[in-house]
């Protein structure tokens, strides 16, 4: 039985996990980390960096690196146009196809970006495992659309993995709790991620995860709240700084640390920093910080009554609230959370792991291993068709069962007519042109009088919660399958064509790949080794252990330029060891600072 | 696209809703239900002795696709005689619309109105026949 | 790895399908023990390895099955798909919907319309509360019906029923909108 391995491809961060021994494993990388963040940045020689050494070069390469894929997965122009301004990467309409993401004078598709993505979580995987690996489940929030989830099937197939399944986030999670908790009962899932917020009630019973309803929004996440902060911050740095892009950048990475920071803290003292720019530091405290937090987080509460009222429940009926995503650490989160549902949520799940534990075990599931476990998903978003007058007619309901089929008879209504137009739509609005266009294709029929063809069309939507068309001509019993490429979306070829490109770039040379990355990560270190002279210069210490300290950095930027990624590698390690103890000593000292409430102005 | 913007502002500005006084001799009323979707729908016609179509006034409890179809209804009425309004057949608009005939119950509502309007108000005449005469004889 | 899966028969109707007679009323844990069982048996999730015409039929199997226990597991369209498959149909023109039965529904939504009151809402709740009593009778008496005829006539009282009860549902629906219950 081949391995099939759990992906969480996650908007700030991505896991890969597998079932070892019966337990869903997270796997780690060479140096114990399980997190990946989801940041992909070109290196020197064009090689594609992924992860911690792409997530490091945000502020450094700025025009070279890219996050927050997955908020394009899927969108068109016209409903991601409006948060661009706070984005250091440049997005450009693709027309009908998706969107152009521009990186170092190349535009990508988020379906390569996200691609990349995968395909290090791959190598990640095969390397702990040792073996190679072809199968995968992904997991994708549970309000994602039909273009969404096709979107990051494509991902996957120009990552080199066959997609066995995608699978909803809170019901992998469900599933990981479910593992270990038999009792049966009502589960509310919250999962509040980096980008999208998403609210599923299950029912588990003997084996059975059976989603009753599911809701949400997939642009509510860490990154509104950022960007939230952002906003409130902008007007009180210093005017030539608002249109710096590389200091907005660093505007984010600090309201980022600050939030962060202010879930286990009362204040914190918020930093930008910049190479070559002064640093701007500002004071913020927790309450601050939720008065600019509350009405991004106060929107989830609405998706909650929702998704109760379409299972027909009252929150008193909901026996275990899980909460999920890095963004249910804040403490108003949790406390909107405990208010809605009238309990406490459960904190014993990791937040950041569950979703790709349940991956590993649905993974396991359709590897044929685990067999007594069954799950049954639902649609989130009802699917019709434009009818007349601009009206979307329902032909299958939001939270129905999936796998769920629906047949329409379609005619003609001009002589000699040779197709008849479907277009498709997913939402929940009355009015048509308000719901997302999934897809418009010509049905073919024969020339005949009006009204006579007799096309009966299938509608299903699979496991995957993607859209499948099937038309029969009645008149001639004649049956065809129609490719239903997503507004926005890409076709199989163009599918196909990546994935050979992909093929390609897995066979790139491996020695030459090292050897970037090793001189990225070199770089990395010098770059926080500068800063920290600069911090040991101002905190007074002994300039000729200064001195000692910046001959070995300068050592350090001498053997980063050898073209044997082993001699820069051990370089760091020596750098690494012999300075720790400055290192150590300029620790102490910040955090005397920072005890003390010392307050610094720009520095 | 044009012909759903069309539509779409019937949706959000229905013309023509209110209400005739039902009693009056010129006045035909149509009251029609889908039983399908629970929509109710009436249309009353404000026609001359001449046949024409003064006036045209409808009042639906229903979804939008029947409120847009009634709005567009009586704007079409309007003008007409009684025999061109009752050509008018739903599946003339889809023809013009280039729409799939999705079987949407409310929208043939309006069809049905017209009709029962101006039958109603055919039946009116008819019983007051010849009484008619007089009356105008008098104003 | 499963070689072969055969799709559903399409000559089975739902009530077939999950192993019960054609009855307007079912017992909801037999629906769903029946349910879950089909369920194990047809879903994806255990053909995720196999040829790719072998998941597409056990995606349209189990479509098949989740699509029959939504219509099963509620009442009215249970009721409408017995009709259907009765082929019991309204009869056409004007007696469609009856005159008397849209004159109630059109003043009942202008008063609705005009002044919301208590007594309004208490008389539309008691309509609506009339009809699903009504429907409950009818739907016994289908069940019992000891001949073809005599069950025929309980679908045409269903039918009739069922049309008067979609027009005040929508009644129902409108008063507990402006009395905010959900």
């Amino acid at each position: 039985m081949p391995t099939v391995i759990g992906i969480d491809l996650g908007t700030t961060n991505s896991l890969v996990a597998c079932m070892r021994d019966g337990v869903p494993t997270v796997l780690a990388d060479e140096r114990g980390v399980k997190l990946m963040p989801s940041v992909i940045s070109i290196g020197e020689q064009d090689v594609m960096l992924v992860g911690d050494l792409a997530r490091h070069r945000r502020v450094t390469a700025h025009d070279r690196t890219v996050f927050s894929v997955k908020r394009f997965m899927g969108r068109s122009f016209e409903e991601v146009k409006d948060e661009l301004h706070l984005l250091p990467f440049l997005v450009q309409d693709g027309e009908s196809g998706p969107v152009k993401i521009s990186l170092f004078n190349r535009e990508y598709t988020p379906q390569e970006l996200s691609g990349f993505i995968l395909r290090e979580l791959k190598r990640r995987a095969e390397k702990a495992l040792g073996q190679e690996l072809k199968q995968a489940v992904i997991t994708v929030p549970a309000y994602f659309n039909d273009a969404q989830r096709q979107a990051t099937k494509a991902a996957g197939f120009i990552a080199g993995l066959q997609v066995l399944r995608i699978v909803n986030e809170p019901t992998a999670a469900a599933l990981a709790y479910g593992m270990t908790n038999r009792d049966s009962g009502t589960v509310a899932v919250y999962d509040f991620g980096g980008g999208t917020f998403d609210i599923s009630i299950l029912s588990i019973k003997d084996g059975v995860f059976h989603v009753l309803s599911t809701n949400g929004d997939t642009h509510l996440g860490g990154d509104d709240l950022d960007e939230a902060l952002m906003e409130a911050l902008l007007p009180s740095l210093p005017e030539e700084a608002k249109d710096d892009r590389q200091i907005i950048l660093g505007v984010r990475e600090a309201a980022e640390r600050a939030k962060c920071d202010l879930s286990s803290e009362m204040q914190t003292m918020l930093s930008v920093e910049v190479p070559d720019k002064p640093r701007i530091e500002l004071e913020l405290t927790r309450p601050q910080l939720e008065g600019v937090m509350a009405p991004v987080i106060e929107r989830t509460r609405v998706a909650c009554e929702n998704a109760l009222k379409d299972a027909g429940l009252s929150a008193g009926e909901i026996d275990e609230v899980l909460l999920v995503g890095g963004s249910t650490r804040i403490p108003m989160v949790r406390a909107l959370c405990a208010e809605i549902f009238g309990r406490e949520p459960r904190a014993d799940l990791n937040p950041d792991e569950v979703v790709a534990q349940g991956a590993a075990v649905q993974a396991d599931i359709l590897a044929g291993g685990t067999r007594d476990l069954l799950l049954l998903d639902v649609t989130p978003l009802s699917l019709g068709i434009e009818g007349f007058g601009g009206i979307m007619s329902v032909l299958i309901a939001r939270n129905s069962t999936i796998p769920a089929s629906a047949t329409e008879g379609f005619t003609t209504a001009a002589d000699n007519q040779t197709a008849v137009v479907v277009h498709v739509l997913q939402g929940e609005r009355e009015l048509a042109a308000e719901n997302r266009s999934l897809a418009r294709f010509d049905l073919p029929v024969d020339p005949l009088p009006a009204g006579l063809p007799r096309i009966e069309v299938e509608f299903l939507i699979d496991a995957d919660g993607i859209l499948n068309v099937t038309a029969r001509d009645l008149r001639t019993g004649k049956g065809q399958t129609i490719e239903v490429v997503p507004s926005h979306g890409l076709s199989e070829d163009e599918i196909l064509g990546m994935v050979k490109a992909g093929i390609e770039h897995g066979r790139e040379d491996m020695d030459r790949r090292w050897l970037v990355e090793a001189r990225t990560e070199a770089e990395i270190v010098l770059n926080s080794a500068r800063k920290a002279v600069a911090q040991a210069r101002e905190a007074g210490f002994d300039e000729d252990r200064i001195k000692r300290f910046e001959a070995q950095l300068d050592a350090l930027d001498e053997a980063r330029k050898s073209d044997d990624h082993a001699v820069i590698r051990a370089e760091q390690q020596r750098f690494n060891a012999e300075t720790q103890e400055l290192a150590g000593d300029l620790m102490d000292a910040a955090v005397k600072r920072a005890l003390a409430g010392q307050k610094l102005e720009e520095a | 696209m044009a012909y759903s913007k069309k539509v779409i502002d019937h949706y959000e500005n229905p013309r023509n809703v209110g209400s005739l006084d039902k009693d009056a001799d010129d006045v035909g009323t149509g009251l029609v239900g889908a039983p399908e979707c629970g929509d109710v729908m009436k249309l009353q016609l404000k026609i001359s002795d001449d046949g024409m179509i003064e006036d045209a006034k409808f009042k639906t409890f229903g979804c939008g696709s029947a409120i847009a179809s009634s709005s567009l209804a009586t704007e079409w009425v309007k003008g007409k005689t009684i025999d061109e309004a009752l050509e008018i057949r739903n599946t003339e608009i889809v023809e013009e619309l280039a729409l799939p005939p999705v079987k949407i119950h409310c929208s043939v509502l309006a069809e049905d109105a017209i009709k029962q309007a101006i039958e109603d108000y055919k039946r009116k005449r008819e019983k007051k026949g010849g009484v008619q005469q007089e009356e105008t004889a008098e104003a | 790895m499963v070689t072969e899966l055969a799709p559903l028969s399409p000559d089975l109707d739902h009530f077939a399908l999950f192993g019960f007679d054609r009855k307007l009323v079912l017992d909801s844990a037999a629906l769903d023990a029946a349910f879950l069982r089909l369920s194990r048996e047809c879903h994806p999730d255990r053909y995720a390895v196999a040829e790719p015409e072998i998941r597409a039929v056990a995606e349209r199997n189990s479509a098949r099955v989740n699509d029959a226990k939504r219509v099963l597991s509620d009442p009215v369209r249970r009721a409408e798909y017995v009709l259907e498959l009765a082929g019991v149909e309204r009869p056409d023109g004007e007696a469609k919907c009856p005159p008397d039965l849209l004159m109630e529904v059109f003043e009942l939504r202008e008063k609705l319309m005009e002044d919301p009151g208590p007594e309004l809402v208490e008389r539309v709740l008691s309509l609506f509360a009339d009809v699903e009593e009504k429907l409950d009778g009818l739907f016994s008496r289908h069940d019992a019906a000891a001949d073809d005829p005599s069950r025929l006539e309980a679908l045409r009282g269903i039918r009739e029923t069922l049309d008067r009860r979609k027009f005040l549902m929508n009644l129902t629906r409108e008063v507990e909108g402006t009395l905010g219950k959900p």
